[in-house]
């Protein structure tokens, strides 16, 4: 027989040899590379969009702030949206969606370099768009604005990431389909179908008159609806379930949920065009396919309801950095998914459409469901991939407060705010210049709000980087690390 | 009369869209219909569990703050 190796003797000392990694941890570190690659692309993404955000906040009550030709509001407000959107919400769902994939296939990454070099193309291709939209050279339609020669590369990348996903999803070593890896490989089918339409129809092969509008928010509702939603939902159908150690109230509930969400969310997009010149029937249609998603959002709500009522699921949900951030974006889920049916009605449009209630809408389900969501998502992922524990719990109240308070804050002051615009505009009896004038102190207020998230934003971003910096001592195995 | 260039050019886009479309809808009843076949909704109780392990099991919390 012969003796052992010297590796073998070091490995055996060595909690972090392969021989002694559980099965998760083996999983968990072939992930490692790409998956904290998209988490600090996403966390940089963020806070530089984020400031951009505050930009043309301030632009709207100091107008000659930073007034130059390629912070114009109309530029500042469109890197925002595209930063967060392409650069933040994007990267961080890669993240989320290759470690949710390979931990629920239990099956490690293999070729883990490949969605890294669609990663790099992805960000350097998004960093060659904001400057061509700081340029000016955008195109005007909104969620397209980047020129349309970096689609194809931006596809490309796509299918190298995305691509992932489904290869864990062929190579699973279980027999069962969880709930979330449902909705994640629908994101990662559907969205390459969205976007090869949308660019088709829109920029490169333009159809004709209104079908460019509806084209266009068929798509940019549906980006948000059936690729940014979808692993939002997946998040929280893991990660509440998972870290409370007690299985979802209903799961009959969640597979209804799924597939009542596949049936009913694409159609919804054309609510942002009611009143316009479109045909009516598909008006019609955009409102009962709103009003139907009360169906899937109930049974979420349900679900994560029943799941999270317990004396002792409180305390932990109160007691886990992933548990109050995911259960934050759960509530909020339900609350902006219910405001968006209502907001589908013709009277209740009729007041809303074109005001602030709009923009305070969109962050309610960006920010305070999805961000807040995969902020969760990230408290559980990123220490058993980085094998350490955060470095410090001041930091995460610090960021949870202020992005709770700032997102909040944003959706009350937007939505109060719009609803008195659009009475203010429907009434007739003040002047644009009145109605703009009434205005300045919501302004400030919205100013205010997109400041405390920013300042949340740059707090999760320096955690992150903290913890990622070679200082504190490995410890071993996917394990709880509370001391 | 037969139609200008650029609307024959439109009516076969849109037929390749609509196709596009049928072929969305066609996946989705294959999708549900493998899931039933598959066995994916046979025991949904046990399947719930599906995210627990000896590694992180049920009834284990797995997520608190640093000290």
């Amino acid at each position: 027989m012969s003796s052992p190796s010297v590796q073998n003797v070091l490995n055996r000392h060595n909690p972090l040899a392969e021989g002694n990694l559980s099965r998760v941890a083996q999983i968990d570190r072939s992930l490692r590379s790409p998956v904290v690659f998209f988490t600090v692309m996403s966390a940089l993404w963020l806070v530089i969009g984020s400031i951009f955000g505050v930009i043309s906040a301030i632009k709207l009550h100091v107008p000659e702030f930073l007034n130059t030709e390629a912070l114009t509001f109309g530029r500042s407000r469109t890197l925002h949206l595209n930063m967060v959107a392409y650069g933040w919400s994007f990267n961080a769902i890669f993240a989320v969606s290759i470690w949710l994939m390979h931990r629920l296939a239990r099956t490690e990454l293999r070729n883990g370099w490949v969605p890294i070099l669609g990663g790099i193309g992805w960000n350097l291709t998004l960093v060659y768009g904001m400057f061509a939209i700081a340029g000016g050279q955008m195109t005007g339609v909104e969620w397209l604005e980047m020129p349309r020669e970096v689609a194809p590369v931006l596809g490309v990348c796509f299918l190298l990431i995305g691509l992932w996903s489904v290869v864990a999803f062929s190579r699973r070593q279980t027999t069962h389909v969880y709930v979330s890896q449902w909705y994640i490989l629908a994101a990662m089918f559907w969205l390459p179908i969205l976007y090869l339409v949308a660019q088709m129809m829109i920029l490169w092969f333009p159809a004709r008159g209104t079908v460019q509008a509806i084209t266009n928010w068929w798509f940019g509702h549906n980006a948000i609806g059936l690729f940014l939603t979808p692993v939002g939902v997946a998040s929280m159908y893991y990660f509440i379930p998972k870290v409370l150690g007690r299985p979802i109230h209903s799961y009959y509930l969640s597979v209804v949920g799924f597939w009542t969400f596949a049936l009913f969310y694409n159609w919804a997009g054309i609510h942002h065009l009611l009143g316009g010149p479109v045909p009516v029937w598909l008006q019609s249609a955009g409102i009962v396919a709103s009003v139907m998603m009360v169906i899937p959002v109930l049974v979420t709500a349900i679900n994560f309801h029943y799941t999270t009522t317990s004396s002792q699921a409180w305390g932990a949900i109160w007691g886990s950095p992933t548990l109050r951030f995911t259960v934050f974006g759960a509530m909020n889920y339900t609350l902006s998914s219910f405001a968006g049916s209502l907001m589908a009605l013709r009277d209740v449009n009729a007041v809303t459409h074109f005001t602030n209630f709009t923009i305070g809408h969109a962050h309610h389900g960006m920010h305070a469901f999805l961000t807040m969501a995969l902020f969760g998502a990230f408290y559980f992922i990123l220490p058993r991939l980085a094998q350490r524990e955060w470095p410090s719990a001041a930091l995460i109240h610090l960021h949870f407060w202020l992005c709770a308070i700032g997102t909040i804050g944003y959706v009350v002051v937007m939505s109060i705010h719009g609803w008195m615009q659009g009475m203010q505009w429907n009434a007739a009896v003040m002047t644009p210049a009145q109605i703009a004038a009434a205005a300045e102190p919501w302004n400030y207020a919205r100013t205010i709000c997109g400041s405390l998230m920013t300042l949340g934003h740059i707090v999760f971003c320096a955690h992150v980087l903290w913890m990622l910096a070679p200082r504190a001592e490995k410890r071993q195995g996917p394990t709880l690390f509370a001391r | 009369m037969s139609p200008a260039p650029v609307e024959s050019f439109w009516d076969l886009s849109l037929l390749g869209v609509f196709l596009l479309g049928l072929v969305f809808l066609g996946s989705a009843i294959w999708a549900l219909s493998w899931s039933r076949r598959s066995g994916q909704f046979d025991d949904l109780e046990r399947d719930s569990r599906a995210i627990f392990d000896a590694d992180e099991p049920e009834g284990v919390i797995q997520d608190r703050f640093p000290q």
